[in-house]
């Protein structure tokens, strides 16, 4: 199956200028992205790799090497990178409605149809005229999710999207989130600690090296979906990454 | 050791004894909210009496301190002589006409030096420079400036009013989230949008503190402003008093002034709270 690559990421650095020091984030990064895939990248927490995210999605500037999309070089954020991040960053002095159509052009019919679509996809008909407020967290979360897909992005940008979830939500949120992927064949990226969770839904899973963060390796995962995590495809490459981890979570054991 | 363990035992009783207590009030006929007014009332209250108590002693004289009941007398006679309505009605203008000049530049100069740094360095020197000096010290010069009539007045009010609005509104434009602008950079928001959808709305809630400030700043002023000259207005009204020595008008006069500065306090509450509908509405 040969898909296009939708995004390089070539030897891609960043350093960030503080007062007294330089603290360099990222080093040397570089993997591409083809259409439809979805990759995660994995690493221990405060290791660059929420940086690197940003850097695609265009909120950190002046970086080295190269980011394209679509063979552009990315130096600002658009609407053609979803992106959702660690909060669900709804307004909440605004609906559910108000909040997926916000800056989009349109009769008010076509939004409302737009906002009913959307959150549909994510299994929340219904919840148009509700403020954030009135939502639980996952639910929140799917209404960012439908937020992003609304404007056809190219590409999905998730920073650790389900980290302030309980354990359960998660769980339902991951074969959520692995069903709008099956559905919208949109190709995203997701950063997230958990070991789990990288599997569950990646093609890829980038396992990143800490400070600065460089790519320690590249995994196919290589199991039909949707995925049990109780399988021993599933075991085999959670031990692996495991061990990957085993040594650089030793270093951090002070 | 032994010290310890006697302060834990007390520390116990103390505790059930709370428990108990509660646990009376809790079983008593009354309900909640009438205990909570009760707390609110128990000081006014108690004050009343010792008022009652201390007029009716003939300790002072009644030019000093007249009772409780010659005060509401006094009241209901301001209002059958038609003299409370007509200090009303012209306070009342004033504060209207000072509030709205005062509250709309305020508001004006707060946005705009909350969007724009320029205009805030403009700006808010000027303003802090105007605040150190006391609404008191700006009053010769008002008069001397535009008289004893009523554009003074109005402007008294205004400067009264101009500080906490303008300070609030620079404030709550200034403490926009950095995540919304991010948000604004990601969904590719145009300018309008984002200053409609975002800053102002987040913006909105010390605008609010800085309108009700401005009030209870306003209401003050007319009455330091009618003191100072003119025939009518409630400040006119309460030097007249203590010219005449009816203190009982006095004493009802300043009661009216403080509940009228609450209800307007109240009502702009009860503005904002509907303008944050959206504040109120949580997780069922």
């Amino acid at each position: 199956m040969s898909q296009n690559t939708i995004l390089e990421i070539k030897n891609v650095s960043k350093v960030f200028h503080t007062k007294d020091k330089d603290v360099e984030a990222i080093r040397n990064v570089s993997f591409n992205v083809k259409e439809g895939e979805f990759i995660s990248i994995i690493g221990a927490s405060g290791c660059g790799k929420t940086t690197l995210l940003r850097l695609i999605a265009g909120l950190e500037k002046n970086y080295g090497g190269d980011i394209l999309l679509d063979g552009k070089k990315v130096e600002k954020a658009g609407l053609d990178r979803g992106v959702i991040f660690q909060e669900h960053r709804l307004l909440p002095w605004l609906t559910v409605e108000e909040n997926l159509t916000i800056g989009l052009d349109g009769t008010k019919k076509e939004l409302q149809d737009l906002a009913r679509e959307y959150l549909k996809k994510v299994d929340l008909e219904n919840f148009e005229k509700v403020y954030p407020s009135q939502l639980s967290g996952g639910m929140a979360q799917r209404v960012s999710i439908a937020r992003a897909l609304m404007r056809r992005p190219r590409i999905l940008l998730l920073d650790e999207p389900l980290g302030a979830l309980d354990a359960l939500t998660r769980m339902n949120m991951q074969a959520e989130i692995d069903r709008i992927r099956e559905e919208e064949k949109t190709t995203m990226i997701m950063v997230t600690h958990d070991i789990d969770e990288a599997i569950f839904l990646g093609d890829k899973v980038v396992v990143m090296k800490p400070r600065p963060a460089e790519v320690d390796q590249i995994i196919s995962i290589k199991i039909p979906r949707p995925r049990l995590r109780n399988s021993e495809d599933f075991a085999f490459y959670r031990n692996t990454i495991t061990n990957m981890f085993n040594h650089s979570i030793m270093d951090y054991a002070i | 050791m032994a010290k310890e363990l006697t302060l834990t035992g007390k520390g116990t009783v103390e505790k059930n004894i709370f428990k108990k207590l509660s646990g009376d009030i809790g079983s008593s006929k009354f309900g909640p909210r009438f205990l909570a007014l009760l707390n609110t009332i128990a000081v006014p209250v108690l004050l009343i009496i010792l008022w009652q108590a201390l007029a009716g002693s003939g300790l002072l004289l009644e030019v000093i301190l007249p009772s409780p009941v010659k005060v509401i007398k006094a009241f209901f006679e301001m209002i059958k002589d038609g003299s409370l309505g007509v200090d009303l009605a012209v306070s009342g203008k004033r504060v209207l006409i000072g509030y709205l000049w005062g509250a709309g530049i305020a508001l004006i100069l707060g946005v705009f030096s909350g969007l724009n740094k320029i205009a805030e360095r403009v700006f808010s020197p000027i303003i802090n420079v105007i605040r150190q000096i006391p609404l008191y010290a700006w009053m010769p010069i008002i008069i001397l400036w535009f008289g004893i009539g009523e554009v003074s007045k109005e402007i008294i009010i205004a400067r009264g009013v101009l500080i906490p609005i303008y300070l609030n509104t620079l404030q709550g434009i200034k403490g926009v989230q950095a995540e919304y602008f991010e948000l604004a950079e990601v969904l590719e928001l145009k300018r309008s949008v984002f200053l409609r959808k975002i800053v102002l709305p987040s913006a909105v809630s010390s605008i609010f503190t800085g309108l009700r400030l401005g009030a209870g700043n306003a209401w003050m002023a007319v009455v330091a402003a009618e003191m100072l000259g003119g025939l009518t207005g409630l400040g006119y009204a309460l030097m007249k008093s203590r010219e005449f020595l009816w203190s009982d008008k006095l004493i009802a006069l300043m009661v009216v002034i403080g509940v009228i500065g609450v209800v307007i306090d109240v009502i702009l509450r009860k503005i904002e709270e509907n303008t944050l509908r959206w504040k109120k509405k949580t997780v069922r």
